[in-house]
């Protein structure tokens, strides 16, 4: 697979894995909502299954986190880049 | 996309249907038996047993007549036979029916007993269902029908791959002239203000963030807090974090279409074109306010495998979750986990799913018709009197 994370808008902070990342590999990702071809690179820094996000940038607890180009929630604590990103360290707005 | 000739059940009042279902339906919980002892006699009919119709009164009443009434005028259903306790309740549903000009006869138990009313009723039925077979199949076109959609079992695959896949068959038969049903009002929290944006006009923006307000309100009031099940367990399962999360995928189904009308509970569509239904985020009772609406086929993208049903009303079934797609494939469809694997393009995926809708209108059964599953769930406001 020439892609293995797809990324919604270009200015996500996380991507989607659409095959089971391992740690430590890096993995090559495509925005798909993007009239040019725009390419990342994220390194893993842990096992992130099939359908799961992994953290594109840096994210400090609070900060509101960016998918589909709309706010999806806000960092319930520090993400690094190549984190899994899920409800342990993501919380919904509207609580 | 392929000039398959599709070809259909014209009916009386010009609805297109794609199955010829000799629907019998109970008014209540206690006419239930006889409907099942009718469909045992003549087995051709198709029977909708339910669990209410008794002191119900008010708005509930209301939808639970719009939604009976919907079921036999929808357009999958050639005739009708209607059984319930009282006269009254019956006598309006078959009215309600009768005004498609199709062949509908009501039957009370009261004073005749079930096996009296079996007996009458299973008379007609058969006469019914011989009627039925005669009807050919003619051609029809798409801008003549009416579709649906939802998803179910929803996680990051369905909204990023599997419905904006159903996005382009929406715009598409959208741009042709076809009237198409989406809703799930819980499901678009957090991307409320997009759908809104994409209705036809201010009245139709204020009229759904009136409708979804009230919505979220009503589960408020009732103690309900929508963030103890959305997202659900299986949706968490397939990588889908929160509420907006699962919303923003969810809206992806609306493709790019204006939004005509915000419906009500079963509400018919009075124009063409793309509609916001009022109605729950649960799989079967959605589906079932589709059917009442007047659908004729329904597509369902499902992440994690939802495998939801309806006794009239085709659900094609699709995933782009390739590991679903592989556990679970006597229940999908249209397999599109090549928008995943990277072999296939979104708008190959909208024509297989163009592809799949054509085929089952032309009589294909789908997954869910060939494995029984008959899920005809009435949505219920509030406790009966």
């Amino acid at each position: 697979m020439k892609y293995q994370i797809f990324i919604h808008e270009k200015e996500d902070d996380v991507g989607v894995a659409v095959t089971d990342l391992e740690e430590g590999r890096q993995a090559r990702a495509k925005v798909l909502k993007s009239q040019e071809l725009v390419e990342k690179q994220v390194t893993p820094r842990e096992e992130v299954p099939l359908t799961h996000k992994i953290a594109l940038v840096d994210l400090e607890e609070g900060d509101e986190v960016i998918e589909y180009g709309e706010v999806i929630g806000r960092a319930s604590q520090q993400i690094e880049a190549g984190e899994h990103v899920h409800t342990h360290n993501i919380k919904s707005l509207r609580v | 996309m392929s000039n398959q000739k599709l070809k259909g059940y014209r009916r009386e009042n010009g609805a297109i249907g794609i199955r010829n279902h000799v629907a019998i339906i109970p008014v209540d919980d206690i006419s239930n038996a006889a409907v099942e002892g009718v469909s045992k006699l003549i087995p051709q009919t198709t029977p909708l047993p339910h669990p209410y119709g008794r002191l119900q009164y008010g708005e509930d009443l209301e939808l639970l007549f719009r939604t009976l009434i919907g079921h036999g005028k929808n357009p999958n259903v050639g005739a009708v036979i209607v059984i319930g306790i009282e006269p009254n309740w019956t006598e309006r549903i078959v009215e309600g029916i009768a005004e498609t000009g199709k062949p509908v006869a009501g039957f009370s138990i009261e004073t005749h007993g079930d096996l009296e009313t079996i007996r009458r009723a299973a008379k007609k039925a058969k006469e019914f269902v011989q009627k039925v077979t005669e009807i050919p199949r003619e051609p029809i076109d798409l801008e003549e029908m009416t579709f649906s959609a939802k998803c179910g079992e929803s996680d990051t695959t369905t909204g990023l791959a599997s419905n904006p896949a159903v996005g382009v068959v929406t715009d598409r038969l959208v741009e042709k002239g076809s009237t198409f049903i989406i809703g799930e009002t819980s499901e678009v929290t957090g991307a409320e203000q997009i759908i809104a944006d994409q209705a036809v006009n201010e009245k139709v923006k204020q009229d759904f963030l009136d409708m979804f307000d009230e919505y979220m309100e009503d589960i408020k009031s009732h103690g309900g807090d929508i963030h103890g099940s959305q997202p659900t367990q299986g949706n968490i399962a397939g990588g889908l974090s929160t509420l907006e999360e699962k919303a923003l995928g969810n809206i992806e189904k609306a493709g790019e279409s204006p939004i005509q009308s915000v419906l009500d509970y079963a509400e018919e569509p009075s124009v063409s074109g793309l509609h916001f239904m009022k109605s729950s985020s649960a799989a079967a009772e959605m589906v079932t306010l589709c059917a009442a609406a007047g659908s004729a086929a329904h597509l369902f993208t499902t992440g994690q495998g939802n495998i939801v049903g309806h006794p009239l009303l085709p659900v094609i079934k699709t995933t782009a979750n390739p590991k679903t797609a592989r556990e679970m494939d006597e229940h999908i469809d249209v397999d599109i986990s090549g928008l995943l694997k990277q072999t296939m393009k979104m708008e190959e995926a909208g024509d297989a799913l163009m592809k799949a809708l054509k085929r089952t209108i032309n009589g294909r059964r789908t997954a869910a018709e060939t494995l029984r599953h008959k899920e005809f769930i009435l949505t219920k406001l509030y406790p009966s009197a």
